[in-house]
């Protein structure tokens, strides 16, 4: 059992260092995640203290190490507490839009017929759907809140975990170990569960975390259209919209908060394509993404 | 073949139908017109503002109106727009051929970045060159595009005072004139497509490379170079081209941000301001225009590749 | 040799100096300069039929450079936004409720269009402005001609128009001042080319007009008062940050309404910042919603609010004026700020006392004031725009005194549903106070239709009723100032700030005008000119 533990971690440990653009990735990730976990110890500031006569502090000046924004509040604690915001919407984006879509794609591929044409056509429409403009016109007219953005991301993107489970499921639920399962007398809940659902984890999982990096940037997308996380939260695409009206007058404003959500978005895709490399072979040869 | 396409075509005429009515229903069902609005800003009298919903037939029932609607739209009428007064098919048929140029113009910018990354990448796998295209390729799928877009018109518009900062060029004022208003929206836009396309490249061409064909020609004795042009390339391209006209659909939808940006008269422009007006014909109008074609973008990529790839069968 | 050099080092010389003189002369001198072409950034152009425009600001624009009006709106200091004779050289009001108007002789439409023929124009006549007029009664919208009744031509150039009820905002730019006239030939022979194309009588023609894209109008040769300029180029840039990049890459002369937040910059850079359309913002209260139904609680938020710290950090001075009620100074019905002025008072320790009267105590320690168990906490329901910077302030300072405020952003539309329909406790509140009236914002019979607030007090209905009922300007003024104060004492709203949305050109443009609700390009007050 240790020998085997000891293996793995070799083998992972070899895979990394085969790897070093994954190995930055989680780098920057575990960087990330620090950041969030322990914001209130690493931020130097309040992120929400306003102080209207130091605004527009260059960065590096008076102890604001990245500056301060038009409110004079310290931009550097505001990008630690913003990766708060970004983790938990994509964690949960994922978590819902995966679950949900898989197991939609396992009952589609093991029932095959009428239940498989109707969430495929379901699939389609959504599929068909303009995303953004949908996000738009959803934000606007329920209100933006965190909320609404995890609902509205998991809503549209579900499909395509559903599109990536059902053909795999579809090609080996007719397979020996399904037959056997099914000959001792496994129900169809146990058989799909247990038996077919394993089979596609690791492209969920690869998937997933690429989903993650799309989750982020769309957040920060709504945010900019003033459609996100609402003022005074510290948030990074609400911190771009608020530093765009002065792009000129401190560019530093709009500069971090997109340095912070490339970097984030980066780890994840890096990781993501990684796992791939590691995980799905025959993924990574077809080249989805 | 025929087959197929026409069952395609009658599932995508389904698909258009539930997404009216999914339109419709959100909607209507949802508060605020811009009626309300002009209302409580006391920009009209409360009587006028009866008047106009008579007048929009908001004042009727809700199916009915639907009904309405689908009759008006089977004969190719998508109705006036509240705020302009314009009929939406004109406004449509207006700015739609903008969007497809700045879209095209963006994946053609994507596929000119990402197959020589993508080759080069292939070609020294797992090399620090490998590498450091993974990484440049990630980096444009990684960056916010409405932050690269501001950043870009920062630079090449204002401080280098390069190219237009505005709006669309003509052909009949010169070439120059047309590529130069294409170039920064279609960078922008076209960035995240063109680090996906690398990195596909990258792994169909080393998917290809692995091939019986290749090594047989190589073991010819052919030159490298030929291998890796004649036999190689031709093979790999294909999902490339493929994924691209995939991507084409969802960046005819992302437009919206890059378009506003860059004062692109076009369908993302149209249909933000349709939401932010509450303009629900235009919106309406727009939403079944972007998705019919997504739908047939999709259609077509799957012809293409069905003439190809003769081995691709639907049933 | 050196008599040569001399010489002609003197020539160079006198140049340098000549050419020197004549720049100094140029850029310091009032004298206008002939033809050059106006560059003028705008965010959208869609429809510039005159009856269909419907507050879009920059078809306005466009319409206003294409079509006389009667009036237009001045810009004298003093008389800011009091109608000013223009297709009309004058006019009187036999009653109260009838006005004649006498037009200017000799005026003639454009030609060398579809409509009149190079050299074929006719004279603008009084049938025209009666056709117009009937026109927007049958189709204008975003237009109160609700009191209009009627309009005559009593000979070729005089127009009697009547009402229903004494309406002294008559001229004003959102009633019979907003009617440009159209001779009825266009109409006619245009058809949908109106929207596009559209013939009328003011200082500039339409050479294109592409929607959403560029509008191109070319100087009116024959038209009655001198026009410097030879073209007017209107692009449209709808992002905010892009058409201010435009502005200051010289590309671009003229940018209309833009943000505040990029107007102190500017300034110090040079450009040349004006405003004109000054509305109201506040916070507004909806009266019968808990917990702002009881009066404590609204007087305590408004002496907890420092709006005078906060205002001042995002609007510039030259942009805005602090608020204390809701009329504003460029109506000089009902504006009344030494009056006011007093019951504007910022009190933490009051705020708290009231507070506690009124049940909101801290009782669980948790830095959140509370009562039966439920916190004190609410969102300021408001779309965006440079309020939202002043919000962000105004909630930083109520979360010190524990209540637990923020913002919500909503769509506009939404927004105003919200506010309607009576869904906000409290709100971003704005208004062009004086176009409606007081009575449209706070009379107890448009609940639920423009009374935002809720609020039904029989004092201010009653004394709005009055007003309405009065032409003359004291009484009626003296009436909304009565009601006003009500409106205060009871704290219906809290005012912050009038704000004027700027519009901002390079120091190649002279004699301009900001632009309001309306374009003024060339009037007899001003005609704009370029380097």
């Amino acid at each position: 059992m240790i020998k085997r533990l000891k293996r793995r971690l070799s083998y992972a440990l070899k895979v990394l260092l085969g790897n070093p653009s994954m190995t930055f990735g989680l780098v920057v990730l575990a960087i990330f995640v620090t950041c969030a976990i322990f914001s209130p110890w690493i931020a130097p500031h309040d992120p929400l203290k306003m102080d209207l006569t130091n605004s527009f502090q260059p960065p590096g000046s008076n102890g604001h190490l990245l500056g301060t924004d038009n409110y004079g509040r310290d931009i550097f604690s505001r990008l630690i507490y913003g990766s708060r915001v970004s983790l938990l919407v994509g964690l949960v984006v994922i978590s819902i839009s995966s679950t949900f879509g898989s197991l939609l794609g396992l009952l589609s591929g093991y029932y095959g017929g009428v239940v498989d044409m109707v969430i495929m056509r379901l699939v389609e429409v959504i599929y068909s759907f303009p995303f953004l403009i949908l996000a738009v016109a959803v934000m606007a007219v329920l209100g933006p809140s965190i909320f609404n953005i995890m609902l509205v991301l998991s809503v549209s993107t579900w499909p395509l975990y559903a599109r990536l489970v059902q053909p795999q499921v579809m090609s080996i639920r007719e397979r020996e170990f399904v037959q056997a399962a099914r000959g001792i007398g496994a129900g169809s809940l146990r058989i799909m569960v247990i038996h077919l659902l394993p089979n596609c984890f690791s492209s969920i999982i690869v998937t997933a975390t690429m989903q993650m990096a799309t989750a982020i940037l769309s957040t920060a997308a709504l945010s900019f259209l003033g459609l996100g996380v609402q003022p005074p939260a510290p948030e990074w695409g609400l911190m771009l919209n608020q530093g765009k009206p002065f792009l000129r007058r401190a560019p530093f404003m709009i500069m971090y908060p997109g340095v912070a959500i490339m970097l984030l978005v980066l780890s994840l895709n890096l990781i993501g394509d990684g796992l791939r490399d590691i995980l799905d072979p025959q993924l990574s040869r077809m080249g989805r993404i | 073949m025929t087959d197929y396409i026409a069952r395609r075509l009658l599932v995508a005429v389904f698909t258009l139908f539930v997404i009216t009515f999914i339109v419709f229903l959100f909607i209507r069902l949802t508060p605020g017109d811009p009626i309300q609005t002009m209302l409580s800003s006391g920009k009209i009298s409360p009587d006028l503002a009866d008047d106009m919903r008579a007048y929009y037939k908001l004042d009727k029932p809700i199916y009915v109106q639907y009904g309405n609607y689908l009759w008006k739209l089977a004969h190719g009428d998508l109705g006036f727009s509240f705020t302009t007064r314009r009929p939406v098919v004109d406004s449509i048929a207006q700015v739609f051929p903008n969007t497809l140029q700045l879209t095209v113009a963006a994946v053609l910018v994507a596929f000119s970045i990402a197959i020589p990354l993508g080759i080069l990448s292939s070609v020294h796998r797992n090399t620090p060159i490998d590498h450091l295209c993974r990484i440049v390729s990630m980096i444009g799928i990684s960056m916010p595009n409405f932050w690269l877009g501001l950043l870009l018109l920062m630079w090449f518009g204002l401080r280098l005072n390069l190219l237009p900062m505005w709006g669309m060029g003509s052909l009949s004022d010169g070439l120059w004139d047309y590529v130069s208003h294409l170039i920064l929206p279609a960078v922008t836009l076209g960035t995240a497509l063109a680090g996906l396309l690398t990195r596909l490249t990258r792994s169909s061409f080393l998917d290809k490379i692995s091939q019986d064909y290749v090594k047989t020609a190589r073991a010819k004795g052919l030159k490298e170079r030929v291998v890796l042009y004649k036999h190689v390339l031709r093979n790999a391209i294909i999902p490339v081209v493929s994924m691209g006209g995939l991507q084409f659909g969802a960046l005819l939808g992302g437009s919206m941000i890059v378009e506003t940006i860059f004062a692109w008269p076009g369908m993302g422009r149209l249909a933000i301001n349709a939401i932010q007006k509450r303009d629900f014909p235009v919106l309406q109008g727009t939403t079944l225009v972007f998705a019919a074609s997504l739908m047939v973008t999709l259609l077509l990529v799957d012809i293409i590749n069905s003439f190809i790839d003769p081995a691709i069968r639907y049933d | 040799m050196s008599t040569i050099s001399s010489n002609r080092m003197r020539i160079t010389i006198s140049l340098i100096v000549t050419i020197i003189l004549m720049t100094t002369l140029v850029a310091f001198s009032a004298e206008p300069k002939q033809g050059g072409t106006l560059t003028i950034r705008g965010t959208d152009l869609q429809n510039i039929d005159p009856m269909q425009l419907l507050g879009r600001n920059d078809d306005v624009y466009i319409a206003d450079q294409v079509f006389d009006a009667l009036t237009f709106p001045s810009a004298k200091p003093g008389q800011e936004l009091e109608p000013a004779p223009l297709l009309a050289k004058s006019w009187e009001k036999p009653d109260d409720t009838t006005w004649v108007f006498h037009l200017r002789e000799g005026v003639t439409f454009q030609d060398g269009n579809e409509v009149f023929p190079e050299g074929e124009a006719r004279e603008v006549v009084a049938e025209d402005v009666v056709y117009s007029i009937n026109r927007a009664l049958d189709m204008a919208e975003g237009l109160m001609l609700d009191s209009v009744s009627g309009a005559m031509a009593i000979d070729k150039y005089t127009v009697e128009v009547t009402t229903d009820v004494p309406q002294p905002f008559l001229l004003h730019s959102h009633h019979l001042g907003g009617v440009r006239i159209v001779p009825r030939e266009a109409v006619e022979k245009l058809g949908d080319k109106m929207t596009t194309h559209p013939v009328g009588s003011g200082p500039f023609e339409i050479v294109s007009f592409t929607p959403g894209e560029e509008a191109v109008l070319k100087k009116n040769e024959d038209y009655w008062l001198p026009v410097n300029l030879d073209e007017i180029r209107y692009v449209v840039i709808p992002d905010s940050t892009s058409g201010v990049l435009a502005l200051e890459s010289g590309r671009v002369d003229l940018n209309v309404l833009v943000p505040t937040d990029e107007a102190p910059r500017l300034l110090e850079e040079g450009f040349n910042v004006k405003t004109r359309a000054y509305s109201y913002r506040g916070i507004g209260f909806n009266v019968t919603q808990p917990p702002f139904n009881d009066w404590r609680v609204r007087e305590a938020i408004s002496m907890a609010l420092d709006v005078d710290t906060a205002w001042k950090a995002v609007i510039p001075p030259e942009l805005g004026e602090r608020a204390y009620g809701q009329v504003p100074p460029i109506f000089s019905m009902g504006y009344d700020p030494e009056g006011l002025k007093p019951l504007d008072e910022y009190n933490l320790e009051e705020a708290k006392l009231l507070l506690k009267e009124a049940g909101w105590e801290d009782s669980d320690g948790d830095g959140t004031l509370d009562k039966d168990g439920k916190p004190l906490s609410f969102d300021i329901k408001t779309f965006g725009g440079s309020q939202v910077r002043i919000l962000t302030i105004l909630v930083t300072q109520l979360k010190e005194i524990g209540i637990d405020a923020s913002i919500l952003q909503q769509d506009i539309s939404v927004w105003a549903d919200d506010l309607i329909m009576g869904n906000s406790g409290v709100f971003f509140d704005f208004s062009y106070a004086g176009l409606t009236g007081l009575k449209s914002m706070f009379h107890g019979d448009n609940i639920e239709a423009s009374n935002t607030h809720y609020l039904n007090d029989p004092a201010v209905n009653y004394l709005l009723d009055r007003a309405s009922r009065t032409m003359n300007f004291e009484e009626r003024s003296s009436l909304w100032k009565r009601a006003q104060r009500i409106v205060v004492e009871e704290r219906a709203i809290i005012p912050m700030f009038f704000e004027g949305t700027p519009s901002i050109a390079n120091t190649r443009v002279h004699d301009w005008i900001a632009p309001g609700w309306g374009m003024q390009i060339v009037t007899p007050e001003n005609n704009v000119w370029v380097e």
